[in-house]
């Protein structure tokens, strides 16, 4: 028996998307290269529009705006990079996003500061939400964009980008989302959050793996990472994955078709996961309790190692993850966590279990007792003494300011 | 004479001041469980540690049990969970 609830890392690929790439692949007429003017080639093509205009529909935009990419990450890049490169004004090289982000989009950035831009990184309150005011205050003459994720990968916490995207629109300043981890789970409408720029990724959603897009709003300056063909706009040159778009579009149909009835299940799912905090000592909930994608939870259990608790759940046929998976082989507590003021104690004891579309109340029961009993048997090696008395607002659970209560 | 409980070390290939440690740590137990460890130790880079994926050494099994990665247990509280184990063997 295998339990998986590591569904932000990846998920599994659905049936009915692998017989929509299958039938591309594998159909009659047989697939050709979509630039090509020949007879299969047109058909070919036809797929690609196809997908595109699926895509589109479902995040408000127009069918000439979806850049096929080969995943979230090349996304982003395209987003960061293109944007730094494509820029029309030379003074604007400063790009603005949080200490939170991915590593696509910080990696990008500090790649950029070695090519003379300038970054500033916004801090987030102890649930991982950014203020917008930060982003307001961080806007100078020369910044040029913003970039923000509109879920974080491992503790939910939903960003508040509508405001930023207001924010960049009033100043006249780009707003790239990184909503790889948002779409097909949360109405995303590219008009609506005023972003220029958003990243997706069809393995997120019961797609294909290496296969993503980016939505770029009309008249966003941009230039191309890969030169070549005019494939995508003149803007991601090479020829088209045509399965695998084919696929992130079926993916992004299906969950967007099913979305509501999804949240509503995993909202109850995650009361169970809710029980382990009330029924064990010393386990903080990291994630924010109510803006928070409802299929992942992100919990500390102090005194234990979250990788050390990571494999037995793993020896015991439960598939988690400590932190997220690109960072799952570098044993550096998460710098998410630490950005949002936990100890190196707290962020190594951490978790995070993230359901997917076909997870059962019974696999998350079946996680809770699991959990309950490992966690109970890793202390008797690891507690201290106090253990049980610690509480949320205990100094060993974070070393960062405390959230300050909203006004009244 | 019930089966013996298997602890099992994976240590680093060389190095690791943790890794001895546990390595006397085992020992340790052997002494106060007589005739019912059965203890071993592997290199992180031999084959037989494979099984585990990534780990961070010394990671110390009972039984099935991931007791301690990359930390050395208290011998007291390993004992602890040592007796547990031999008490409800899974």
């Amino acid at each position: 028996m295998t339990i998986y609830l590591d569904h932000n890392a990846t998920t599994p690929l659905r049936r009915e998307v692998w017989d929509a790439m299958t039938a591309v692949e594998f159909g009659d007429p047989q697939r050709a290269n979509a630039s090509s003017v020949h007879r299969l080639g047109l058909g070919t093509r036809r797929h690609l529009t196809n997908a595109r205009e699926t895509v589109a529909a479902a995040l408000g935009a127009q069918p000439a705006d979806i850049i096929f990419t080969g995943g979230g990450s090349e996304a982003i890049n395209l987003a960061i990079k293109g944007t730094a490169w494509g820029r029309t004004s030379r003074t604007a090289h400063h790009f603005i996003s949080t200490v939170i982000e991915h590593h696509a989009v910080l990696h990008a950035l500090d790649w950029l500061q070695t090519q003379g831009h300038a970054v500033t990184l916004c801090p987030v309150d102890i649930t991982g939400r950014l203020d917008p005011q930060a982003v307001a205050e961080a806007i100078t003459p020369d910044t040029l964009l913003v970039s923000l994720m509109l879920v974080n990968n491992e503790v939910g916490t939903i960003q508040p980008v509508a405001e930023v995207g207001a924010i960049c629109r009033e100043r006249g300043v780009l707003l790239h989302v990184d909503a790889v981890q948002g779409v097909g789970k949360l109405p995303v409408n590219v008009e609506e959050l005023q972003c220029d720029l958003l990243s997706l990724s069809a393995h997120k959603i019961q797609g294909p793996q290496g296969v993503g897009a980016l939505v770029v709003r009309p008249g966003t300056p941009l230039c191309s990472l890969v030169h070549g063909g005019p494939q995508e706009g003149k803007l991601r040159a090479g020829t088209e994955n045509i399965a695998g778009v084919v696929g992130l579009a079926e993916a992004l149909r299906l969950a967007e078709a099913e979305r509501e009835a999804t949240l509503a299940r995993w909202r109850e799912l995650r009361e169970i996961l809710y029980r382990v905090p009330r029924e064990l000592d010393a386990v903080r909930v990291n994630s924010h309790p109510d803006l928070t994608l409802p299929n992942c939870v992100n919990m500390t259990f102090m005194y234990c190692d979250g990788m050390a608790l990571t494999m037995n759940l793993s020896m015991r046929g439960i598939c988690v993850s400590t932190s997220s998976a690109c960072t799952a082989g570098d044993l550096k507590p998460s710098h998410v966590l630490k950005a949002m003021g936990l100890s190196d104690m707290a962020a190594h004891g951490a978790l995070r279990i993230s359901m997917g579309r076909q997870t059962t109340a019974e696999e998350v029961t079946t996680t809770v007792e699991t959990l309950k009993e490992i966690v109970t048997d890793l202390r008797l090696v690891t507690k201290p003494g106090d253990i049980g008395k610690c509480k949320d607002d205990c100094p060993c659970f974070v070393t960062g300011p405390r959230p300050t209560a909203p006004a009244a | 004479m019930p089966e013996p409980l298997a602890l099992t070390l994976i240590v680093a290939p060389r190095g690791c001041p943790k890794c001895t440690k546990c390595r006397e740590l085992l020992a340790q137990m052997q002494e106060r469980f007589p005739d019912q460890l059965d203890c071993r130790v592997h290199s992180a880079d031999d084959p037989a540690a494979d099984q585990f994926g990534v780990v961070l050494p010394p990671l110390l099994m009972v039984g099935n049990f991931v007791a301690a990665m990359g930390s050395v247990p208290d011998a007291d509280k390993l004992a602890q969970l040592i007796e547990r184990k031999l008490a409800s063997p899974a």
